[in-house]
């Protein structure tokens, strides 16, 4: 066995402290647990009551609305119960397919307050830091791509995601590009690195249970690539830390949105325009010019 | 996750699953039984209304997120009795050790090594002893760490190598018989 002490300080060495804090592991004496099952069960049983999820079927809530999955143009009416159905979550996210994508489908209205003001833009929508065209070129290896239908972006930002640096470009209204009353602004264009299973961006879309459902999530394309048009009263958070189990990162209501990724980017642009503008938009991304982009894709 | 869908019976095997965890957890941050089993219980019956409420997200690992629940309680609790917690940590009696057949005076031996590093725990700060017997009297993850600590996981390793340092100076100026001691059990 090593010594105990470093030979110079009189201190232990790391090793040996290390072996001796994991012999600890049984050594300290804590008071009794208490057995808190029947406790926690008796205060359950008297808890306001909380609408159990599995009581509200997802298949009587949302097949009879006769869904037609395979159809080009999938719209997904699903029912307020696969927010917390783990299976069917996990289904949804599968289908879309789209790395740092988290979409969650609630019955739960999401918080909305009021519009960003345009002095605030980068904080109240959760961009990250301003910075130039250029600037934030050259702090990113993955080309910045622009949608040639709106021109250089009115401001830029830059943030830091777990996958990688995420840019934002924002476009304010204009003629033709109305204003988002979610966000204040015309367009907004996200652009970030992304594994496949990783989940940056958590995305939670109200479905309600009423009669009518009042968001949808349709299928399309983007230059052959799939992508996904979500509408209805949402809610973006960007997670802080993917892995971790709970939920305490800010929040703020997001617009219509649509989502894809090409070369190991995930592109999620957010506008009050529609569906066939959002698309044409999408499709004219291009490689900003004399911002010192670089010419290789960034893959993962 | 059935708890997650409001079933009470798959929550309270949950409850038995974890409650030593968290009342341990409560307890080195009350240093009160009794604050400990009420933080324990009050973080359990929050746990199960935000998983109803859908504050849970589905797949993720749940005692991270349970410990973050049950040491805020166990926060609260202390700081509501507007007092530092009175913890002193002391060593369980007559352990065997791994040695299947060492002897009585290397089992004293070992008794004495034990008691030194607990005295030298005692003498730590809460944050210090709090981080180190986390990692090797509870043996939680890092996330789990960065739960019940309430800081980031990024920041648990640098805490942690923080206080093992304070300790290892702690050691070194108290009774030389952790030398002595140690001396003896090299020989071995």
């Amino acid at each position: 066995m090593i010594s105990h002490r470093s030979p110079d300080d009189g201190q232990p060495t790391v090793d040996d402290l290390d072996a001796a804090l994991a012999g600890l592991r049984n050594a300290i004496a804590f008071p009794p647990t208490p057995e808190l099952g029947s406790a926690v069960s008796r205060a359950l049983a008297t808890a306001p009551v909380v609408a159990p999820r599995s009581a509200r079927s997802v298949f009587t809530l949302s097949w009879p609305r006769g869904i037609a999955l395979a159809s080009l143009a999938l719209v997904l009416l699903l029912g307020a119960a696969l927010s917390l159905s783990g299976d069917l979550r996990s289904a949804v996210a599968d289908r879309l397919g789209l790395p740092g994508i988290w979409i969650e489908l609630v019955d739960e209205t999401p918080t909305v307050g009021p519009p960003s003001s345009p002095t605030s833009i980068g904080s109240t929508l959760l961009l990250g830091e301003p910075m130039t065209l250029a600037q934030t070129q050259a702090a990113v290896p993955y080309p910045i791509r622009l949608p040639a239908t709106l021109g250089a972006p009115d401001e830029v930002y830059l943030r830091e995601l777990t996958g990688g640096p995420m840019v934002a470009l924002v476009y304010l209204a204009r003629p033709g590009l109305p204003s988002a009353a979610e966000t204040g602004v015309g367009a907004l264009l996200m652009q970030f690195p992304a594994g496949p299973d990783s989940a940056d961006i958590a995305k939670k879309v109200l479905f309600g249970e009423g009669p009518e459902p009042s968001g949808s999530l349709t299928e399309v394309d983007v230059d052959g690539q799939p992508a996904y048009w979500i509408t209805g009263a949402s809610e973006l958070t960007i997670l802080e830390d993917p892995s971790a189990s709970y939920r305490d990162d800010p929040s703020r209501p997001s617009a219509n949105v649509l989502l894809w990724a090409v070369g190991g980017i995930t592109y999620r642009l957010e506008t009050a325009l529609p569906l066939t503008d959002a698309l044409t938009l999408a499709a004219s991304l291009a490689p900003a010019e004399g911002t010192g982009s670089r010419p290789a894709l960034y893959y993962r | 996750m059935r708890a997650s869908r409001g079933d009470a019976a798959a929550f309270e095997h949950l409850v038995l699953t974890h409650q030593d965890v968290a009342f341990r957890t409560a307890y080195l941050i009350t240093g009160n039984p009794a604050e400990a089993e009420d933080a324990a219980q009050t973080g359990f019956l929050k746990a199960y209304l935000a998983l109803c409420a859908d504050r849970f997200r589905p797949g993720a690992p749940f005692r991270p997120w349970l410990l973050q629940i049950v040491a805020n309680e166990a926060r609260n609790r202390r700081a509501a009795a507007a007092r530092r917690p009175a913890l002193t940590l002391s060593a369980l009696g007559d352990l065997p050790l791994p040695d299947p057949a060492p002897g009585p005076e290397a089992e004293a031996v070992a008794s004495d090594r034990r008691g030194h590093l607990i005295d030298a725990l005692n003498h730590l700060r809460e944050e210090d002893r709090a981080v180190i017997t986390y990692r090797y009297v509870l043996e939680l993850s890092e996330a789990e760490m960065a739960a019940a600590l309430c800081c980031r996981r990024g920041t648990v390793k640098s805490r942690l190598s923080r206080a093992l340092g304070r300790l290892r100076g702690q050691l070194a100026g108290m009774d030389p018989s952790l030398t002595a001691s140690h001396a003896g059990e090299d020989a071995r």
